[in-house]
């Protein structure tokens, strides 16, 4: 008898493993069979199987294959799980992709899925501490402020920011334009050889980014917000005003002068101007929806997002709100053709303080303004005799302090006068056509634009200060620009395989343009000091009226070529070779060729190799290139003549423009050309452990700089190829990850290390004198050659004179004192190049602002819907320049460690003496006093959550629905006693920074 | 592949090819809103905007830092001490007041930048107008101009300097490291060549209309020509000297004025015995983004102000210029003393306040004082002060002939006269002396009459008593005579220039 052909229907839904969503296109399969079916949008399938006892096979392009044994069942719940073998991922390497495994270049890759539901202010932070070898620093907590982006060192005392590319556009003025959420991957161009495709403007590095495409299957609505508060995470302990009583009688009796307080006990605690500066609980608010979905043949991502963002400090005053669009859309046309593109709207509007500055920051003031003045003045013998233009509010007239002078007036008051915003209007879009034109023959052709209008507004009303500080007539100033990029690109790219021998090939060209409109005016003299009401035309004085305007364009032609090849995955080898002509550069050197060279070697594909069992991986990999920074202004090569050389002549003081060449021209003005060697490994352990660790040495030639040529040339330096610098370092990436089982948990960490030295300064000097400190200007910077750049520059101290003896002892070899006016209680300089007299040729290298070192890890765990992720980042092997205190201002309030100062033998070795008459510039020297360890280690972000089970959501409608709580900064290990050690633009001196805040929020992301 | 897909693969193709073939002038832009030098200085206004450029330059007060040639001459004189909050407030001129100056430390880095500066925009000048599409008066009168300009600049630098290098024309690339210094006569000859062209110029007027004053005139190309040569102190050229003023005294063109304390208030700005003038003024409306070489304010003003003055009449300063006890003494009792000093003790009695700064003597800078109705409205007030720096007043041309005379052994009845006309229009008795008791006199009157206005200094050098009068103050003969040439443009050029003695 013959065997019963048994037809068994087998069906079911297949969904994926994260997130329980329905897969379409699922290939299900029954083993040993022809028998196939594919997933309906559903998810569905239904499989005629030849029996209950056959074998299921579901797969999907990357996601693990599953095979099921049926044992009598004839529905099943599938689940697929994305591949998440990392050497099979694909990195996004500039006009293509190559699969992480083959890759020769070093290149650091940031994913969606390690940034979602992670709120950052600014998206260049998801690139903080989770990279190595990018240090990213926000130039300070304000909202809106910028983030400073280095990869590898400062690669150039110019501009050394990276180029961001998005989406095949490269973007011109940052790109917090982004919501973070938009995000599919950010890839790091580190070395030379991955960056040199973008040939003459990526010295400093390549930071790809692409945007996020709908995925065939089923359509989707996400939606993700946060709430936080935020607060400072420090306030600094400054003189209460008893203590400030106390402190000022000393150094007026010291100075001999008259005491400033009868009786400082009577004085109590005074005015807490910290609490008055900052905000406290400023909120912070996301939300953004995106629906996206797509078939075979189309997808789409469309989104929204809405940010809202209260700084902590000057509330009403700094702030940030910035709204995106996105429309993200592909296409397979016809078999042979995809159309795509994609297109982002933003608009921004923020108010700002001054985050770092000496001259009046809000922060800055409450540091050094004297606690004795309250914030209102209510006596009315005082009043009386105040300025008609004395700030007020509805509680009062503002105080007017009459111990500390200059730009440290009521902080309150000034806030009250200060009425300024900045807005910006955004577009980038770029679309694209891709066709392919035989088997593995692809040409692609990209046109993208960036368009940004961006402008300000401000109004001056009129006020009262102090004496040095007010405005009798009230103004109004508005600036509006434009800025337009496009750039087209066309490449050819070829793939194909021969056996084991895997080539690929790309040809192409770019040409790209930037023009530009800066426009403003102002006018003094409204009628009311109403800031709504401040518009140009309503302002009255003719004569005060002004306007400017200017105008920009550049542009950049290129070449592009690229040949990676490989055999069997083992032997890798790449070479570029960009040729980019540039509008900046004088006919002399218009062009200029930027080739690379890597080469990789994967052992663990060879024959002999035996340890697998280990080490499921092994790469060695080397790579050579060169590439530029052409980011060097326009026309400096022209010799051109300027007006604005003025002079008043006649009764009526009319000033006559005068006009001269604007300065020596150099025709022969190139390109900056940094060149970098690396060597790098890629190892996977246990198929758990994966490890990069990469080594490097990065030199900069012919930095642009001023080349000085002496005064009596009588006109501006021209500007040349002039100075070298040098980074070298190392990195490591290392992760883990424990899948599988309930509790599934990973860390991911990396370190780098890197040293910066300016080789060469194309001056006899030998240096450049960089920030200055303080209304004298004492020099407390210098960049110079052998040293690293931007370092601390000032007197090396050695404690203090404890009584006349030390003053008398402190001689040189001549018997002659070194410090002949210093007292006891007075620093003791170092006679630092021993010629025997202590002056301004003792200055030396007293801190480097730079870290050597950067870290961060992130550690993810699950249980069951929990989900936890702790994020840290630190730097150490940096300074810290505290130039908080006015030193030219005597009686500016100071911390608390003033309370430690000298006031006898024996009381202090590091605090000096207070007096009013620092004949010994104790405080108005740059020393090391002022010098502080800069290392800190952070919690960026420590987060909870918890998704609620996919069963209970599902009756609602919703695949997933997951809470949080989320905390920012939580916890800050630092010596450093400034406001925050995290300070960005400004090379590492503290003015009283704006500081990052701690925030706590509570956010949910919701599929439907 | 159909043909469609052919068509369009060819159409994207040869997209593929324009952008890379197409338009040569690509990357061939032309800078917008600027002009190239090359286009330039072709007409009138051009030519008379390049020499605007020239004038700029003599109303820089912030090359370096606070650099205010007449103020710090004054600090450098036993008329004013150097102030301020306190020795650290501008080391520079502690170090200029106490002789303290060394290669790296003192005013030198901004006089030597601003004063090449102009010589340069002379230069270029001079080098264009041959160029320029203009009439022969235009250009004669402006050429003279320049080369006064050029004159003027020369001047301050060898009496700063000393040795110098002498550049009379734009470097080449090629010269920018190789220049030498020349000797002080031969920068002497090139000024009072330039000068003596300009006086021989027809085409350089007497005197300009009311909406040209500022511009160089032939009075004023002739009393500086006059200060030159009396400068150095040559008595075998106290005629020539003499032979100038009286030209100028003799042309009428100046009068004292009337009234002493009106000279100095802004009406009295080119007023009858204004002989040149640096034109100052609040109109660039400059903040403080623009310090330095921007604007046109005299910083000065601001800086002999009282410091966080409150009170009448004047606006509050930042206390430099401490007016010295011995000027005050020297001027107590004279008529020009209340126009000429601020007496801080008399205010505090009419109930204003200040606070006393560095090296403070309760005496101030009235002359250039800031008046509180004067302070600018617009742009920051400290550096838009529009008082007018009195470079050459009729009264020193007056005394300059007297003294020449005296020295050449001219006529004394005649010199008495030139004295004595200064005096009387202050109401001071006639002097009748002679001989040496005249000259001292005469030297004492300039002392008084010109007190503050930045020539006590170089009085004291010219006549060789700067070490006993400021000896005391710690100027060392054969050494404070000039400032050190600066130390960054001695390693610039690698050598070849040398230091001044003692430095």
């Amino acid at each position: 008898m013959g065997q019963v052909y048994a037809q068994v229907a087998v069906t079911g839904k297949v969904s994926q493993e994260n997130d329980g969503s329905p897969m379409i296109g699922v290939t299900v399969t029954v083993n040993g069979t022809s028998i196939g079916a594919l997933t309906d949008p559903n998810g569905n399938f239904s499989i005629q199987a030849p029996s209950e006892n056959v074998t299921l096979t579901f797969s999907f392009i990357g996601f693990d294959k599953l095979e099921v044994p049926l044992n009598g069942q004839t529905t099943l719940k599938i689940f697929l799980k994305e591949t998440e073998k990392t050497m099979e991922e694909v990195v996004i390497v500039g006009y293509g992709t190559q699969k992480k495994s083959v890759v020769t270049g070093a290149i650091s890759s940031v994913k969606s899925k390690d940034l979602e539901d992670m709120p950052v202010m600014r998206v260049e932070q998801s690139l903080q501490g989770r990279t190595s070898g990018v240090r990213v620093t926000l130039s300070s907590g304000q909202p809106g402020a910028g983030a400073v982006v280095r990869i590898r060192g400062t690669g150039t005392i110019n501009n050394s920011d990276p180029l961001y590319v998005v989406d095949g556009v490269p973007i011109g003025g940052g790109i917090d334009y982004l919501n973070q959420n938009d995000i599919e991957s950010m890839e790091v161009l580190k070395d030379a050889a991955s960056a040199a495709i973008y040939g003459a403007r990526a010295a400093n590095g390549v930071v790809l980014i692409t945007t996020k495409s709908g995925k065939a299957g089923k359509m989707k609505i996400n939606y993700n917000g946060y709430y936080g508060v935020q607060n400072p995470w420090r306030k600094l302990a400054v003189l209460d005003a008893r203590e400030y009583g106390i402190l000022m009688n000393e150094a007026a009796a010291a100075a001999g002068q008259n005491l400033l307080f009868s009786n400082p006990d009577t004085l109590g605690a005074g005015t807490d101007w910290q609490e008055q500066v900052f905000y406290q609980n400023a909120p912070i608010t996301n939300h953004d929806v995106s629906i996206s979905g797509g078939t075979d043949r189309s997808n789409f991502l469309a989104s929204v997002s809405y940010f809202k963002q209260d700084g902590i400090v000057a509330q009403g005053k700094s702030n940030y709100e910035r709204f995106t669009v996105r429309l993200n859309n592909g296409n397979q046309v016809k078999p042979w053709l995809k159309f795509g593109n994609n297109f982002g709207y933003t608009h921004v509007v923020s108010q700002g303080v001054a985050e770092n500055s000496e001259w009046g920051s809000p922060l800055g003031i409450a540091l050094n303004i004297d606690p004795v003045t309250p914030v209102y003045e209510t006596n009315p013998i005082k009043l009386a005799g105040y300025n008609p233009l004395a700030v007020r509010d509805e509680n009062g007239v503002f105080a007017i302090t009459q111990y500390v002078t200059s730009e440290i007036v009521n902080p309150l008051a000034k806030l009250a006068v200060t009425h300024a915003n900045g807005w910006s209007d955004k577009v980038v879009g770029n679309g694209f056509a891709e066709i392919r034109i035989l088997d593995g023959l692809t040409f692609r052709s990209n046109i993208g634009v960036d368009l940004a209008f961006w402008g300000s507004n401000s109004f001056t009303p009129t006020y009262y200060l102090n004496a040095s500080n007010q405005v009798i007539n009230n103004s109004v100033f508005r600036g509006m620009n434009r800025g337009l990029t496009w750039i087209w690109e066309n490449t050819l790219s070829y793939n194909k395989s021969f056996g084991k021998h895997n080539l690929s090939a790309l040809l192409g060209t770019s040409a790209q343009k930037s023009t530009g409109v800066v426009f403003g005016g102002g006018k003094q003299d409204l009628p009311s000091n109403d800031p709504s009401q401040a518009y140009i035309f309503a302002a009255t004085n003719i004569e005060s009226e002004y306007v400017y305007d200017g105008v920009w364009n550049n542009t950049l032609r290129s070449y592009i070529g690229r040949i990676n090849y490989n055999y069997d995955e083992r032997f890798l080898l790449s070479a570029v070779l960009r040729r980019d002509g540039s509008s900046r550069f004088g006919s002399n050197n218009k062009f200029g060729t930027f080739p690379s060279i890597s080469a990789g070697w994967v052992l663990s594909r060879e024959n002999f190799y035996n340890l697998s069992n280990v080490m499921d991986f092994l790469k060695i990999r080397a790579s050579w290139g060169q590439n530029g920074n052409e980011n060097i202004g326009d026309f400096l090569y022209e010799s051109t003549v300027s007006g604005g050389n003025n002079y008043t002549f006649g009764i009526n003081d009319q000033l006559v423009n005068g006009v001269k060449p604007t300065r020596i021209s150099n025709p022969d003005l190139r390109w900056e050309t940094s060149e970098q060697t690396n060597i790098g490994i890629d190892a996977v352990f246990l198929q758990k452990i994966t490890l990069t660790i990469d080594l490097y040495d990065k030199r900069t030639k012919g930095m642009l700089m001023t080349i000085p040529v002496p005064d009596y040339v009588g006109n501006g330096s021209p500007v040349g190829n002039a100075g070298d610098m040098q980074n070298r370092g190392f990195e490591i990436e290392a992760g883990y990850r424990k899948a599988g089982g309930e509790f599934t948990y990973s860390l991911s960490s990396n370190f780098s290390f890197v040293q910066n030295k300016v080789l060469l300064l194309g001056n006899d000097d030998g240096y450049l004198s960089g920030q200055t400190f303080g209304p004298q200007g004492l020099v407390i910077t210098r960049t110079q050659e052998g040293l690293p750049i931007g370092y601390f520059f000032g007197f090396k101290t050695d404690g203090l004179f404890q009584n006349t003896n030390d003053v008398l002892q402190y001689t040189n070899s001549d018997g002659e004192l070194l410090q002949p006016e210093a007292k006891p209680g007075d620093m003791r300089f170092v006679d630092v190049n021993g010629d025997g007299i202590i002056n301004e040729d003792d200055r030396t290298m007293i801190g480097d602002p730079t870290p050597n070192y950067t870290y961060g890890f992130t550690f993810n765990a699950a249980y069951k819907g929990f989900d936890f992720v702790v994020f840290g980042q630190g730097v150490f092997g940096n300074q810290i320049y505290k130039a908080t205190r006015r030193y030219d201002l005597p009686r500016a309030n100071m911390t608390a460690d003033a309370l430690g100062r000298w006031t006898g033998e024996g009381t202090s070795t590091d605090y000096p003496r207070l007096t009013l008459n620092d004949t010994n510039r104790n405080f108005s020297r740059s020393s090391d006093f002022y010098v502080e360890s800069g290392a800190f280690f952070r919690i960026k972000t420590l987060q909870l959550g918890y998704t609620l089970p996919a069963t209970v959501t599902r009756v609602a409608g919703i695949e997933r629905a997951r809470f949080y709580i989320s905390a920012a900064n939580l916890l800050t290990l630092t010596q450093y006693s400034g406001f925050d050690p995290e300070i960005g633009a400004s090379f590492g001196v503290d003015r009283g920074i704006y500081p990052q805040a701690r925030s706590y929020s509570v956010g949910a992301n919701i599929t439907l | 592949m159909n043909a469609l897909h052919k068509l369009s693969s060819l159409i994207l193709t040869a997209g593929l090819l324009f952008t890379a073939t197409g338009c040569k002038d690509f990357l061939n832009l032309q800078p917008q809103g600027v002009e190239l030098e090359s286009n330039y200085y072709k007409t009138e206004d051009q030519g008379y905007a390049a020499l605007v450029a020239v004038y700029d330059v003599l109303g820089w007060d912030g090359t370096n830092g606070w650099n205010m040639f007449y103020a710090l001459s004054d600090v450098a004189s036993d008329d004013c001490f150097a102030g301020g909050s306190d020795a650290s407030d501008q080391p520079t001129w502690v170090a200029l007041d106490q002789f303290t100056m060394n290669s790296t430390l003192g005013p030198q880095a901004g006089f030597w930048a601003k004063n090449y500066a102009g010589i340069y925009r002379a230069n270029i000048f001079l080098e264009k107008i041959d160029q320029i599409e203009a009439t022969p008066v235009f250009k004669n009168r402006t050429i003279a101009e320049a080369k006064v300009l050029r004159a003027y600049y020369y001047f301050e630098l060898v009496r700063l300097f000393g040795r110098v290098p002498l550049i009379v024309r734009t470097l080449g690339a090629d010269e920018f490291y190789t220049q030498t210094q020349a000797e002080p006569a031969a920068i002497y000859a090139q000024i009072e060549q330039d000068l003596n062209d300009a006086v021989a110029t027809a085409e350089l007027p007497n005197s300009v209309s009311l909406n040209e004053l500022g511009r160089v005139t032939k009075g004023a190309a002739q009393s500086l020509l006059a200060r030159v040569i009396l400068f150095q102190n040559d008595q075998s050229r106290m005629g020539e000297v003499a032979e100038l003023c009286k030209t100028v005294i003799n042309a009428g063109t100046y009068t004292l004025a009337a009234d002493f304390g009106q000279i100095f208030t802004t009406s009295g700005e080119f007023g009858t015995e204004s002989v040149f003038e640096i034109q100052k003024s609040g109109n660039a409306r400059i903040g403080w983004d623009r310090f330095g070489n921007g604007g046109e304010g005299n910083y000065a003003v601001q800086f002999c102000g009282m410091r966080d003055y409150a009170g009448p009449t004047y606006a509050p300063g930042y206390g430099f210029l401490p007016v010295s006890t011995d000027l005050a003494t020297v001027m107590q009792g004279d008529p020009r003393f209340q126009y000429t000093i601020i007496d801080g003790n008399a205010l505090k009695t009419q109930g204003a306040s200040y606070a006393p700064g560095y090296q403070n003597t309760d005496y101030f800078v009235k002359k250039y004082a800031p008046l509180v109705n004067q302070r600018a409205t617009e742009g920051e007030p400290a550096i838009n002060w529009s008082n007018n720096i009195r470079v050459i007043r009729y009264s020193d041309v007056l005394l300059m002939a007297a003294e020449a005379l005296v020295r050449g052994n001219g006529s004394a009845a005649e010199a008495q006269g030139y004295l004595n006309q200064v005096r009387s229009r202050v109401g001071l008795p006639a002097v009748t002396a002679s001989g040496n008791d005249l000259l001292d006199a005469i030297y004492l009157e300039r002392r008084k009459e010109l007190a503050l206005e930045g020539h006590r200094y170089w009085d004291l050098i010219r006549t060789g008593k700067a070490a006993t009068v400021l000896g005391s103050t710690g100027f060392q003969a054969g050494k404070h005579e000039y400032l050190p040439l600066p130390q960054a443009e001695l390693d610039r050029t690698n050598g070849r220039l040398q230091q001044n003695p003692g430095y």
